[in-house]
């Protein structure tokens, strides 16, 4: 994204990640995400998976970023963790800072002492995300002892505590226990717990409550909260259910193949939210109790080996402008922390005067 | 099921196997237009010689009989006289069996350190020079007979540069002077076990090509198994999981990967004993060595068929008993599998 100079609208167009700065009341930004490009060179062709994705973490908050399935939400997460590598990964530009460096910059040495240590992430699917022939302990205090210099034993303590704070308290069977001899509810929180262990000040989480029912969901949100104000974990919720990121974060960012296309405080975005996307998938959540009320978006998720022009939204939007096929739209400030990239509502046009 | 139980069933399966290779070599035995009493009594025997051979034999009785009989004495230990050493064939398989152990065992030794830390070092490596090269080796060792390469070595380390010795398991004057008191029956072993160093030194001398010469293909495909499984196991999601927690990439190896793919290995390990212990009967008879394989092979030169019959019993046993023992292993190794 372009910081503008050509400004069309009388909101102040910004540069990503910079609505924060110089705002007093702000927190300091533990993460900054600006303008970051990657594609996979696959078999089929080049999928361009993030098309300058950029936002921003402060500390001791909870960002949900929010989409549907296949937007790039994980590919998100696992490129802040520099977790994706190999030949067919192109990051073709950006920043990513976190506590003020940039670790699209860093060494993979480097990206080794800050995973688990300051940044955390478990993973969406805790089926598979635990190794299957080690117990919780081995797979554990490993973890412990790569990041500091307790013996084995002190590992062991450290271990405990922090099963005990994800709310496993009868810790010594679970530590002595195999994965499969775990519930999936279990296995999300060891992960949790794991991540946790160094105490890294932010957490990413992706899809935490999806593999899980209902009331555990309920207690995984209870606990991500306790984080938050007890352990002051910063968090980056990854979630395509609208109703978790309302009930878990402070911020919310939307995305869509690839883009963001909104981001602010999470009543700004989920209940007066500006973009047209956000505004259908707000429309697609069950309101009443029978099912006739589910509505679905038209068309498609578009496919990422050939992306829409311009905004990528355009296709299935029903505010689209001409220019929409053919520009990207900047990221527009309309609110104190609340901010849209649609051509529409830089324009003024129906969406806003309906809001 | 138990573990007990799971021996137990899988030991009774092996019976069963052997009851069939026992009935099929017996009834292939018989079809086969040779007549072994004139193979026990030699090739210059007048016809009343052989007559009563056939008597002594027990060939004049109908066939379903002697089947009953070949059974019970299978069952009590009397498997045959061998029609050319005229010894108890139980006893020449017990004195050379352990010979063919040994060097099978050497082998297999080898070639599993060989093979997994070529197909580990690949696998961390992924494309580098060391990859390649390792990869090569692999190629070479899985795709030369071992007969093929143990004349190799002949020609290279006893013709050209003559570093080991040609034929035998032991230097004949070292052997004089320092006898091995039998107790396993593998040389080596004896050796160690009676502190007999001079003859233990010299035994492993001679073993070296061989054991070579055997452990070529099983250290390829154990190279190319670690290379396949800890490739694979490197993309699951377990171990990006390691790597988020912040381990690096050789410590996720060593102290984890390494297990997860150990089981496909340590089945490779097994099955790829077999084809050791087959190109060991050849290896052994490039190298004079005096094993199971050159008895048995002598035996089918000879239609000894005793010889033949009791071998292919006792190496089908000890296929079966490995692949139990590969099985315990691999169950022991992942707690998800269910032994059944
Ligand atoms: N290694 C890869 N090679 C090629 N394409 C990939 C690769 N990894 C991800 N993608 C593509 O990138 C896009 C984004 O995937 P991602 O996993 O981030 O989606 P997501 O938002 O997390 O969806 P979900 O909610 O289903 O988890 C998808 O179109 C996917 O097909
Ligand atoms: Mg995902």
């Amino acid at each position: 994204m372009k910081s503008g100079g050509d400004a069309v609208s009388p909101s102040r167009r910004i540069g990503a990640g910079g609505w924060g700065s110089g705002n007093s009341h702000d927190r300091e930004e533990l993460l900054v995400l600006h303008d970051v490009r990657l594609d996979f060179e696959s078999l089929r062709g080049t999928v361009y998976a993030l098309n300058g994705v950029s936002f921003s973490l402060r500390a001791r908050e909870v960002l949900s970023l929010v989409g549907e399935s296949g937007c790039g939400k994980s590919v998100t997460a696992l490129t802040i963790m520099g977790l994706l590598q190999g030949p067919q990964v192109r990051i073709r530009g950006g920043e990513i800072l976190f506590q003020g460096e940039d670790l699209l910059k860093k060494t993979e040495h480097e990206m080794v002492q800050l995973r688990g240590k300051s940044l955390a992430m478990v993973f969406q699917d805790p089926q598979s995300s635990l190794n299957p022939v080690f117990t919780i302990e081995k797979q554990m205090v490993a973890v412990v002892r790569a990041h500091t210099s307790l013996s084995k034993a002190a590992a062991r303590e450290t271990v405990e505590e922090s099963l005990s704070v994800v709310g496993l308290p009868a810790s010594r069977s679970i530590m002595t226990a195999y994965p499969h001899e775990l519930s999936g509810g279990m296995r999300q929180r060891v992960c949790m717990g794991m991540a946790l262990a160094c105490d890294a000040p932010l957490l990413i989480a992706d899809e935490p409550t999806t593999a899980l029912d209902v009331t555990i969901q309920a207690q995984m949100l209870r606990l991500l909260r306790r984080l938050r104000d007890e352990k002051r974990v910063s968090q980056l919720l990854i979630t395509h259910n609208m109703g978790v990121a309302a009930q878990a974060s402070d911020r919310v960012a939307v995305m869509y193949a690839g883009d963001i296309v909104e981001v602010g405080a999470a009543e700004d975005v989920l209940v007066r939210g500006r973009h047209p996307y956000t505004n259908a998938l707000r429309a697609c959540l069950p309101t009443g109790s029978t099912a006739a009320h589910l509505k679905t978006i038209p068309g498609g998720v578009p496919d990422l080996l050939a992306p829409p022009t311009g905004c990528r939204f355009h296709p299935r939007c029903h505010l689209a402008l001409d220019e929409c096929a053919t520009s990207k739209p900047p990221m527009l400030r309309v609110g104190n922390d609340h901010s849209v990239a649609c051509h529409a509502v830089a324009a003024g046009g129906q969406e806003m005067r309906r809001v | 099921m138990s573990v007990s139980t799971y021996v137990a069933r899988r030991l009774l399966l092996l019976f069963l196997v052997l009851f069939g290779i026992a009935t099929i070599t017996f009834f292939v035995a018989r079809v086969i237009p040779s007549d072994p009493a004139a193979t026990y009594v030699g090739g210059l025997a007048r016809k009343d010689q052989i007559e009563t051979a056939r008597e002594k034999l027990g060939l004049n009785e109908p066939l379903p009989v002697q089947f009953g009989i070949y059974l019970r004495d299978l069952l009590t230990g009397d498997w045959g006289t061998s029609l050319v050493s005229k010894r108890p064939v139980l006893e020449d398989i017990a004195h050379f069996l352990p010979v063919s152990f040994q060097l099978v065992f050497l082998a297999m030794a080898v070639a599993s350190v060989v093979g997994f830390i070529l197909g580990a070092l690949s696998a961390a490596k992924k494309g580098s020079v060391i990859d390649h090269g390792s990869r090569l080796a692999a190629v070479v060792g899985v795709s030369l007979p071992a007969f093929v390469i143990a004349l190799l070595l002949q020609v290279l380390f006893c013709h050209v540069v003559p570093l080991f010795p040609i034929a035998g398991k032991i230097q004949v004057a070292v052997a004089d002077q320092y006898p091995i008191r039998t107790i396993t029956g593998m040389d080596l072993l004896d050796a160690l076990l009676t502190a007999n160093w001079s003859a233990f030194a010299s035994v492993l001398y001679y073993a070296v090509l061989p054991v070579l010469a055997v452990a070529a293909y099983p250290a390829g495909v154990i190279q190319r198994m670690t290379r396949a499984t800890l490739t694979e196991t490197l993309e699951l999601e377990y171990v990006r999981m390691h790597r988020a927690m912040g381990l690096s990439r050789s410590s996720i190896v060593s102290r984890f990967a390494m297990k997860n793919a150990l089981g496909p290995v340590i089945t490779t390990i097994g099955t790829t004993f077999a084809a050791a212990l087959v190109g060991a009967f050849l290896v052994e008879i490039v190298f004079s060595y005096p094993g199971i394989g050159s008895y048995l092979v002598s035996g089918i030169m000879a239609m000894d068929y005793p010889v033949i019959v009791g071998t292919t019993l006792v190496v089908s046993a000890i296929y079966v008993c490995v692949n139990l023992l590969v099985d315990l292993c691999i169950a022991w190794l992942d707690h998800r599998v269910i032994l059944q």
